[in-house]
């Protein structure tokens, strides 16, 4: 998903939950950060690296392939764009597989998971920019289903076969979708051609822990784009076709999102996965539809006129200037308090989540996690401003 | 990091060590030591590769071609122990391509730091420039085999001072529920 979604949907998911025009844009920013808090925006502002959320093409490269650099990009990639579905989950082709490639399989992402839930959980009580992240975080779910958030050759390749369905005029009475082959090129910079189904994606890269086998880099953008429906074979799925309908997948994510954040608003007391607010977005349902199947590169424009015309007014262009600078002037012990600040408190509580979880599921792809009730504080020290948050609530 | 891996990385620091110190004080057993550090490493991989294939690869869609990769290295390793001779050209090529590669990938990182606004684009520079100048140094003293047993004396300390300080690294995560 890109600035369309999770910037402009996730204000009018906002909306239609209930939240004010000054709220929902709050929100859609914590969401849009998610894409753009990486480790040199971090430096740059004096803030904790280890509060990154994503990673620059070049900080991937710098990163290494030994563990506590793969632990490190699992951590930012499987924490908040390829939330793992099941971490506890057994191979379905095979009687026998190994552990190690049990560990990578269970770091697939697909929504509804127990993981989904417990970020939208976190997620409650805490700021708006925590209710950003949980968005992004769940709205990812959908769209990047299907590839793990780890560098993995076994679990993140694609086959050449790869086809996008398109609707059949040619033959209305036949088959709903006709087959489009997909020409894959490795063409960085340039913007993927619609007309001739000509996509960027990463390089073929024998090596298992290459960074270019990390998500869906294997798949190009086509994850992202609301619009498509395709098919194809992933590494790990013994060889069977594999369909995606993103429209459908949208449509059920922009849902998700309403029920999500109404949740978090307290209309309902507890969150449970595959449930879904069609009720609210009904009256828009047609309109949404129209925006998700558009097939263009960006649908932000179309977003942006859907959500100024449902709270009437004006949704500002995101800019990272201005939160930076707010950031960078506040006094050191107001930094938290910033949106910036927020969001960062919000981040490494999430990180701090779901690699405890990947940890307790005795998997070490993502790093050791330390329960500080239990062994007190140890490990990274720029995850103390957990603490801190921990002791204002305990004061509260 | 697990226990075991802190001892490999530490371990495996003080070998690049030791290797170093053998390349600087013994330097007819040089280029010896050099081609055995590049035939065992190549063992390593393709048996690195043979458990790749039959833990992992197998069970992917176009899983085959790693167990070819693995037999074709296991092949070149032999091969390259056999030999008794490698002319010390190829290896100061392999040295050039090495620094001038990861000249070029952190001077790139530092461009990208730089236009970001981190600080660290001083430290990638540094590298950069480090690197670069190696793979200059390399290229300038091709036909004096002693400047380049010395260079890569330098690439090995400086591995494996990067090795020991990402063994003692934290690298645990706090979790407060």
């Amino acid at each position: 998903m890109q600035e369309d979604f999770h910037y402009y949907a996730t204000y009018c998911a906002s909306f239609l939950a209930g939240f004010s025009h000054e709220e929902s844009v709050k929100i859609a920013k914590g969401a849009q950060f998610v894409d753009l808090c990486t480790k040199t925006l971090l430096q740059s502002i004096g803030a904790p690296e280890a509060a990154a959320t994503t990673q620059l093409q070049m900080e991937m490269m710098d990163a290494g392939a030994d563990p506590v650099s793969l632990q490190m990009i699992t951590r930012i990639w499987a924490s908040f764009h390829f939330l793992p579905y099941d971490l506890y989950a057994a191979y379905p082709y095979r009687k026998r597989v190994s552990r190690r490639y049990l560990r990578k399989y269970r770091l697939i992402c697909r929504p509804n998971g127990a993981l989904v839930a417990d970020t939208v959980k976190l997620a409650k009580g805490k700021s708006l920019q925590a209710a950003g992240i949980a968005m992004h975080v769940l709205a990812d779910t959908w769209a990047h289903q299907n590839f793990a958030g780890t560098p993995s050759l076994v679990i993140n390749n694609t086959d050449r076969y790869f086809n996008e369905l398109v609707p059949n005029e040619e033959n209305p009475a036949g088959e709903k979708y006709a087959r489009r082959p997909i020409t894959f090129r490795h063409a960085l910079g340039k913007a993927d051609d619609l007309e001739r189904s000509l996509f960027t994606n990463t390089i073929y890269q024998s090596d298992e822990n290459s960074v270019m086998n990390l998500g869906h880099g294997r798949a190009g953008h086509l994850p992202d784009y609301s619009f498509i429906r395709y098919e194809y074979q992933p590494a790990w799925g013994g060889y069977e076709m594999l369909v995606k309908d993103n429209p459908s997948d949208y449509y059920k994510a922009f849902c998700q999102m309403i029920y999500a954040l109404r949740y978090l608003r307290g209309d309902f007391p507890d969150f449970v996965t595959d449930t879904y607010d069609e009720q609210t977005p009904a009256p828009f349902e047609e309109r949404i539809h129209q925006i998700l199947e558009k097939r263009q590169l960006s649908a932000s424009g179309d977003w942006k006129a859907f959500g100024e015309s449902l709270s009437g007014n004006e949704v500002p262009v995101f800019s990272m200037d201005a939160e930076k600078e707010a950031y960078r002037a506040a006094p050191p012990d107001q930094k938290d308090e910033t949106e910036l600040g927020r969001f960062i408190v919000a981040a490494l509580a999430q990180k701090s989540m779901v690699t405890n979880r990947i940890y307790t599921s005795k998997n070490l792809l993502a790093g050791f996690s330390v329960d500080y009730h239990s062994k007190g504080f140890k490990g990274i020290r720029e995850y103390a401003a957990l603490l801190r948050e921990y002791r204002k609530e305990q004061k509260k | 990091m697990t226990k075991l891996q802190r001892f490999q990385s530490i371990l495996a620091s003080l070998f690049q060590l030791l290797f170093a110190v053998l390349i600087l004080f013994f330097s007819d057993l040089g280029y010896g030591i050099i081609t055995a550090l590049i035939s065992f490493s190549l063992l390593l991989s393709a048996i690195r590769e043979f458990r790749y294939y039959f833990s992992m690869a197998r069970y992917m869609v176009g899983g085959k071609r790693m167990l070819y990769r693995a037999l074709i290295m296991t092949d070149l390793a032999f091969l390259s122990l056999s030999i008794a001779q490698i002319p010390t050209i190829y290896i100061q090529i392999y040295l050039v391509a090495i620094f001038g590669f990861s000249g070029f990938v952190d001077l790139m990182r530092a461009l990208e730091a730089r236009r970001g606004g981190a600080s660290s684009w001083k430290l990638n520079a540094f590298h950069s420039a480090f690197n670069l100048l190696m793979a200059i140094l390399c290229l300038c003293f091709i036909r004096f085999g002693r400047v380049t047993e010395i260079l890569y004396v330098i690439s090995l300390v400086n591995s494996a001072i990067l090795r020991l300080i990402t063994a003692f690294r934290r690298t645990a995560i706090i979790y407060i529920a």
